[in-house]
């Protein structure tokens, strides 16, 4: 397996070196980091890998940014000719190309073969984790232990990601207005029985949104998820009354807000060691109220992202 | 094996295969509205035998009154879903009658 995706790695990694438009090396690029990410899996040390997943999306978004700003993702005509000049070159023309690239890689992967380890996993930190999470962070969900206290940074790094992402859907937009009038009405012609339907599960989605939000440290459940059952309860309103009557900017900012927040009590209560100082009686209470907020704050911040994807793609992007 | 547990792997084995049917159909034919009819039998008949027979074989429990819930979500929502699809073609001008294509 990790030798059938280091060879997947090895032929990315010549298409990166033998394509030459800006907008299909970034996509290439996406493909090589998540191969990459994969073999850190394969090698035991999912947390690399993930970091390693979310600087790649991170990296693609930026990179399309910058090519969109400066060049134009569009092939012309002229570009084209010149493929179909180059593909007509001898073969010699493409080996002299193509060998001290595909000779470097061969190396690499031998050096790396070599340095290969064994295959047993040192599964220390996972049973550090697994036996330790309920005195560490408290709680009883493991997962979210380890997303909301071991592993805090990552958390905000994903929250983080989508910053990114409305950011750059607002860039990349064809359109330049960032808001819609208040009280429009959209032209759609609805079905009735739509209506009717949405009408009765969406307090369901609302509620099963803030029960995943509210429970998030001792069921499975957390901040992700409650927080797009409630922007679905959102995006269900808007289908029941058809009317566009949320500021997108004020939900903007509002997200930004609370992203500020939720890193500034993540770092006082990781970083600054506030744990430390709280007396033994009240640890229980303390790492309850921070998961709870925690997991509040990053809820509010995943609907209010998905709330603003779904009204620019509705009221702005339509055509 | 008791009883509950008999009747629950009947409906799961009936599920299995009003999914094979409709997943049959769906490459059976060609037209469009004809495939979402029988591919809504993936997800609406299909899939509420499974989770009855899933609630069936737990007995009475948390967890097979969590499966009912489900149920009953399911039941509201998947053939809205096929409904939205079907009627959102014809709005987009999608002939009813198409022509079988040649595959």
């Amino acid at each position: 397996m990790i030798y059938a995706m280091l060879v997947f790695w090895i032929l990315t990694a010549l298409l990166i070196v033998k394509e030459r438009r800006a907008i299909r090396i970034i996509l290439y690029f996406g493909a090589f980091s998540f191969i990459t990410a994969i073999c850190f899996f394969l090698l035991g040390s999912p947390d690399v890998a993930m970091a390693e997943a979310a600087i790649s999306t991170f990296a693609t978004i930026f990179f399309v940014i910058c090519v969109e700003k400066y060049t134009n993702l569009q092939i012309d005509e002229a570009e084209k000719a010149s493929d179909r000049q180059e593909d007509k070159k001898p073969l010699t023309y493409h080996l002299k190309k193509f060998l001290p690239p595909l000779g470097f890689t061969v190396f690499l992967c031998a050096l790396f073969i070599h340095f290969l380890p064994d295959n047993t996993v040192n599964t220390f930190l996972k049973d550090q984790y697994v036996e330790r999470f309920a005195f560490d962070v408290g709680g009883e969900n493991a997962v979210t232990a380890i997303y909301l206290g071991y592993r805090v940074y990552d958390t905000l790094f994903e929250a983080l990601i989508l910053v990114i992402t409305v950011v750059a859907v607002s860039h990349m937009s064809w359109f330049d207005k960032t808001s819609v009038a208040d009280g429009r009405r959209s032209d759609i012609q609805r079905s009735g029985m739509a209506v009717f339907t949405i009408r009765i599960i969406a307090p369901i989605l609302l509620l099963f949104g803030v029960y995943l939000i509210m429970n998030g440290h001792i069921s499975p459940g957390g901040g992700f998820q409650g927080g797009v059952a409630i922007a679905s309860f959102f995006i269900c309103r808007y289908m029941i009354y058809n009317i566009y009557d949320i500021s997108i900017d004020k939900i903007i900012r509002a997200e930004k807000a609370v992203f500020v927040v939720a890193a500034l009590i993540a770092v006082a209560a990781i970083f600054l060691g506030v744990w430390a100082r709280v007396p033994a009686a009240y640890l229980d209470l303390y790492q309850g109220t921070y998961l709870l907020i925690m997991n509040a704050l990053i809820g509010v911040k995943v609907a209010c992202t998905f709330i603003v994807l779904f009204y620019r793609f509705v009221a702005i992007e339509r055509l | 094996m008791n009883v509950f547990e008999i009747i629950g792997n009947i409906f799961i084995i009936a599920g299995v295969i009003f999914t094979l049917f409709g997943v049959a159909g769906f490459f059976r034919f060609q037209n469009f509205y004809i495939r979402i009819l029988v591919s809504s039998k993936v997800d609406a008949v299909g899939m509420l035998t499974l989770v009855v027979g899933l609630a069936f074989r737990h007995g009475i429990s948390f967890f097979s009154g969590k499966l009912m819930l489900i149920i009953v979500v399911l039941l509201i929502l998947n053939p809205l879903v096929s409904h939205i699809v079907a009627r959102s073609a014809y709005l987009s001008g999608h002939e009813v009658n198409d022509p079988p294509e040649q595959s």
